[in-house]
């Protein structure tokens, strides 16, 4: 709607001094001048709303009609490679919501810690990524790519500075006009928030970390090319900036590295893992869904030259891809070379197959061979615990691993027994990487190559040539069969003399997580814990509380029990005293940190008042992944920031099954559904929602997902065909009272999607559903819902419930306190239809319960429970008749019903109470007891 | 199986304690130990069993048919006396399955019997427990890990160090750090 020209979100320059600061220090020597230029257009265009003699002025200057979507913005739009499906209808909305801002160069766009009001598209130009003093540059996004959406999809505080680098036009979608786009194109929201949450995911991986050398990062040089899949790829040329003298940007990455290096681990925002695991021809035919959750487990990992990934005889079945640089397989012993991979190889493969290998599983695999960084290496680390549920569907995924670590040991085999590394060595100096793929392979590697060849697009420019020379010494001829380490690389590249032999990294003597039992455990009966593998991200956790320590010293430094008792006592306490547990010792430390018996509940309400986000991030920091079972109920402090923190945290695991956050009131409807994301979400069984005020009908639709088989909404919609998954397929429970906010449309859905899933479904007050919502409920069967609750659903007439009455016969529990407008019809319809009915509350409908209808009451066989608490039409009368008809009765309620003494007009003498409130008759034709509540 | 049997329990330093079959069966060691004593003895007991224990008892069965006798070579006759103490006070009581659900999150308050019971010296109790764990009585344990819990209830980690001996391994900086993340469980 708007192309207005101004600049919205951005802090004046002249209220920031430290801008200053960062300009004197800085080594370009025009920016100060820069600087003042673009203050002075700035305050031309705020004050004159002149042209900016820019390429865009034009076209923003003009007020924008409605639908005239300026063709040129579309253009640039759909060349995005993320936009590739979407529909022009697509672009027609978001160019109506985007608002378009230019960037001088050198100008702030966001800076860090700052609160996230919107994301931005780069329509042309670049920026920055750089730490919050401008010193280092962490990466360079170009024209197509976006940033800012960790901040506003998971609402917590910018996480990195971005500036301007050339003049950059920019497309600013506000929190909340993202929000009302999205929601119609899944697809699109399915890409941005996946791609969002691998980027968080990895960052906070690594912030926990927390261990410098371990800490990833990628390499400068990656990010171009990258964003260059992503971008129309013109951006970098085509930026003929008058003013700022800036070297290229290449030039800059270059003179920044070193530095850069050092911080890049809080960045990497133009990687996408996703596209990269994607762009593997080992998962070529993974669906997007499984790529995602394959993408939340990934580690980056970043090692330097002449480190060790791995050592033989490690334990591990971690699988490494590498993303850039290259490794080297050694033979230690011999000190030959088996092979030397780059991208988009990957190794480790042979220790996970032994662990799924489904004759003999070994537990406890070890690591065939050494490998050794060459170059700095970027590696992204696929859990082996992770990959082993997804090969279970995909096996194909274990044939081609299968096939080329065969290969491998054959080929390994083939240099160790006979000819060395000379064939290495010639290939490393044949130079081209086509040669080599093509040529100097020999006869039985053939059918291996298809696997390791490079199938990234030409600017996924990691292969860059860089010949060397190879100092290496001949090896020894042996006749060592070590059978084991992997395939060569089809870019082999020599060792640079120059780089110095380091010894293996501490990182990588991993800790033991199964210590040998006390010897007073060794008795039978006792099972003795099997082998469990440390999952990576485990681990890491692990090694950040460890320090580096040895485990004997731990170990022996844990008070008068062993482990599993002590475990045993920790998971008796409550949370608070576990957490200061945690800082007696080291061990106490560990396991609380990092047993998987503690914390699988997470009940935070005893502390209810006291939660708010700070301490839920400490929290949550401190329970991982752990909780199944989250109760933040009555935490109403808790915002979206502390929320979306603990739901990704928590639920990077997918295994929570319950959440209740009844009275949670501050978290948006944005917020609760990153829980709908399948990887978090797909245990869920059981939400409390109610008096979350923020709930609207998209929640729900989100909750529930679509089940596909009877969705004319989902084939009508847009580009649904390969409709994303998303939702909570297990979801049965689910409480939304109070959320006034929902609509039939709600109800509608919850029809078509989730009638074969939910067994219980409180709507308590839901004002806004009517009799019509519930009427998209009478054609459907839910064939699961035993409990409703419609307590306060004023509205709702007999129509609602005859509608109930097909859709639900199973139902056990009915809750129909205050539906007034409910009349005795009703009551016949709920006795004809609901015969298993067991608990029933009528109370307050005064014009549904007369002595006539509790007769029809009576003739409900399970019925133990009845309500009919303020009903004052009923008498003595109806209570004799339902009394001695009913069988069944054992509970009844008839407080505040004024008539209840009164006999066909007659007084008669009230009830005894007995006890409190109650009163117990005994009634006289079954001689059963019944409590009567007065 | 002929007749009700009488079980005898030794302890580490040699003390012979006779009780019911009942009794000693509260402890899901002993219970299983003694099922497959007693069914490998409906087939004359050749099998091989390679439990050492298995084979103890066995040969103390052949030598007397009446009593079974079991070694527990942890647990010393002072701890076995009260642990057996425990066993006859609940031997009337079935408890709940072990292998219930681990949704029933709630844990009950510790019974005052086993309060009073386990109203020991410290390094009682914590043999009690490591007995507990040893011959899988789990209720027992339980109670005795509860009352370990509300040991460390309240207090300190300084304190909670003195009370069991543990020494302090943290970095200063380690130290503050982890209590900085903490500090809202501790100071209120």
């Amino acid at each position: 709607m708007e192309y207005n020209f101004h600049l919205p979100l951005r802090p004046s320059p002249l209220s920031q001094p430290e801008h200053h600061h960062f300009f004197y220090v800085s080594n370009h020597g025009r920016l100060d001048k820069d600087k003042q230029e673009a203050k002075d257009k700035r305050r031309k265009i705020s004050q004159h709303n002149t042209t900016v003699n820019e390429n865009y002025s034009d076209k923003q200057q003009q007020p924008v009609i409605d639908d005239a979507v300026p063709p040129e913005l579309t253009a640039v739009l759909s060349s995005f490679s993320l936009f590739k499906t979407a529909p022009t209808s697509f672009f027609k909305d978001l160019t109506k919501k985007l608002r378009l801002v230019q960037y001088h160069p050198q100008e702030y766009i966001v800076r860090e810690k700052e609160t996230a009001k919107a994301m931005y598209w780069i329509l042309r130009g670049s920026v920055g990524v750089v730490s919050m003093d401008g010193e280092s540059i962490y990466a360079e996004l170009a024209a197509g790519s976006f940033f800012g959406e960790i901040g506003i999809l998971f609402h917590r505080p910018r996480t990195a500075t971005v500036v301007a680098r050339t003049k950059v036009l920019l497309g600013i979608l506000t929190k909340d006009a993202l929000y009302q786009v999205l929601p119609g194109y899944p697809q699109i929201e399915r890409i941005i928030r996946d791609e969002a949450q691998e980027r968080l995911a990895v960052q906070e991986k690594k912030k926990r970390a927390g261990v410098r050398s371990f800490t990833t990062s990628i390499t400068p040089a990656v990010f171009p090319s990258i964003s260059g899949v992503m971008a129309s790829d013109n951006a970098l040329d085509n930026s003929p900036i008058p003013g700022p003298n800036l070297p290229p940007l290449r030039s800059i990455l270059n003179t920044e590295r070193s530095l850069a290096e050092g911080h890049l681990d809080l960045v990497d925002r133009s990687f996408s893992i996703q596209r990269f695991l994607k762009h593997l021809p080992v998962f070529d035919n993974l669906p997007s869904d499984i790529i995602h959750d394959l993408a939340l487990a990934v580690e980056l990992k970043k090692i330097e030259a002449m480190n060790f990934v791995f050592k033989k005889h490690d334990t591990g079945c971690d699988i490494y891809f590498i993303i850039s640089g290259e490794v080297e397989v050694l033979d230690s012993k011999f000190d030959r070379v088996l092979a030397r991979l780059s991208t988009p190889s990957y190794f480790g493969e042979m220790s996970f197959l032994s662990l799924n290998d489904s004759n003999s599983p070994n537990l406890q695999p070890t690591r065939s061979a050494d490998i050794r960084a060459i170059s700095n290496t970027q590696l992204l680390v696929v859990p082996g615990t992770k990959l082993t549920q997804i090969i279970e569907n995909y096996p194909s995924i274990k044939e081609e691993m299968q096939r080329t670590a065969r290969e491998r040991k054959i080929r390994n085999y083939s240099i160790t027994a006979g000819s060395p590394l000379e064939h290495l060595v010639k290939e490393a100096k044949t130079g081209k990487l086509s040669e080599i793929l093509n040529n100097s392979y020999d006869d039985d590697r053939d059918d291996v190559l298809p696997i390791l060849q490079p199938v990234f697009k030409k600017n996924f420019g990691w292969n860059e040539w860089n010949d060397g020379k190879s100092n290496r010494k001949t090896p020894s001829p042996s006749r060592s069969p070590s059978p084991g380490g992997m395939l060569l690389s089809p870019s082999p590249r020599a060792i640079s003399p120059n780089t110095s032999v380091q010894y293996p990294v501490a990182d990588y003597n991993t800790p033991r997580m199964n210590p040998v039992l006390p010897s007073i455990n060794t008795f039978r009966s006792h099972k003795t814990p099997t082998f469990q593998y440390t999952p990576h991200a485990h681990r890491m956790r692990l090694n950040s509380v460890n320090a580096g320590r040895r485990h004997s010293v731990i170990n022996s430094n844990m008070g008068p029990f062993p482990e599993s008792i002590l475990l045993f006592i920790m998971d008796l306490m409550p949370l608070d005293e576990l957490m200061k547990c945690a800082s007696v010792c080291v061990k106490w430390k560990q396991l609380s940190y990092l047993s998987d018996k503690l914390c699988r509940v997470l009940d935070l309400t005893p502390w209810n008042t006291l939660m708010d986000d700070e301490i839920l991030a400490k929290i949550t920091k401190f329970v991982g992944s752990r909780p199944t079972h989250i109760d933040i109920s009555n935490c109403y402090h808790i915002t979206d920031e502390g929320f979306s923190n603990l739901i990704n945290e928590v639920g990077i695991r997918g295994s929570i099954t319950t959440l209740n956050m009844k009275n949670c009131w501050n978290i948006s409807a944005m917020a609760i559904m990153d829980l709908t994301v399948p990887s978090v979400g797909h245990n869920l069984t059981s939400i409390d929602l109610s008096n979350c005020r923020k709930v609207r009908d998209v929640v729900v639709e989100r909750l529930v997902g679509h089940n596909g088989r009877k969705n004319p909404q989902a084939s009508l919609s847009t580009y649904a065909d390969n409709s994303p998954s998303f939702g909570c397929p297990k979801l049965e429970h689910l409480n939304l009272g109070y959320c006034k906010y929902l609509t039939d449309k709600s109800m509608l859905h919850l029809s078509e999607n989730a009638s074969d899933i939910l067994k219980s479904l409180d709507l308590t007050r839901c004002t806004s559903i009517t009799d019509n919502g519930f009427s998209f409920w009478s054609e459907t069967l839910f064939s699961k819902l035993t409990t409703l609750v419609l307590k306060d659903c004023t509205f709702l007439t007999d129509n609602s419930i005859i509608s109930l009455a097909s859709s639900c016969p199973n139902l056990e529990q009915l809750d129909l306190t205050f539906c007034c407008v409910i009349t005795d019809a009703s009551l016949y319809v709920i006795q004809q239809n609901f015969p298993l009915l067991t608990d029933l509350n009528l109370s307050f409908c005064g014009s549904a319960v007369s002595d006539n209808s509790l007769i029809a009451l009576s003739k409900l066989e399970h019925l133990s429970n009845l309500k009919i608490k303020g009903c004052i039409r009923v008498t003595r009368q109806g209570i004799d008749m339902l009394l001695s008809n009913s069988l069944s009765i054992n509970d009844l309620d008839i407080s505040q019903c004024p008539y209840s003494n009164t006999y066909m007009g007659k007084k008669l003498e009230p009830f005894k109470k007995s006890a409190g409130r109650y009163v117990y008759l005994k009634v006289a034709p079954s001689d059963r007891i019944i409590r009567v509540e007065l | 199986m002929s007749k009700e049997k009488k079980i005898v329990i030794v302890s580490s330093d040699n003390e012979k304690f006779t009780v019911d079959r009942k009794v000693a069966e509260k402890s899901i060691l002993i219970k299983n130990m003694l099922e497959d004593l007693l069914s490998n003895e409906d087939h004359n007991g050749d099998n091989d069993d390679d439990n050492e224990l298995l084979r103890d008892a066995a040969a103390v069965d052949n030598n007397d048919l009446d009593v079974i006798e079991i070694p527990t070579p942890n647990v010393r006759s002072t701890v076995l006396k009260l642990i057996i103490e425990w066993c006859e006070h609940y031997k009337d009581i079935s408890f709940p399955d072990e292998n219930q659900d681990e949704d029933s999150k709630k844990t009950p308050p510790i019974d005052e019997w086993d309060k009073n019971f386990l109203n020991v010296d410290q390094e009682m109790l914590y043999e009690i427990i490591l007995a507990a764990n040893y011959l899988n009585i789990r209720p027992l344990l339980y109670s005795g890990c509860k009352m370990v819990a509300e040991m460390i209830r309240g207090k300190s980690p300084e304190e909670i160090r003195k009370t069991f001996n543990i020494v302090n391994d943290f970095s200063p900086e380690e130290e503050a750090a982890i209590r900085r993340e903490n500090e809202w469980a501790e100071d209120r």
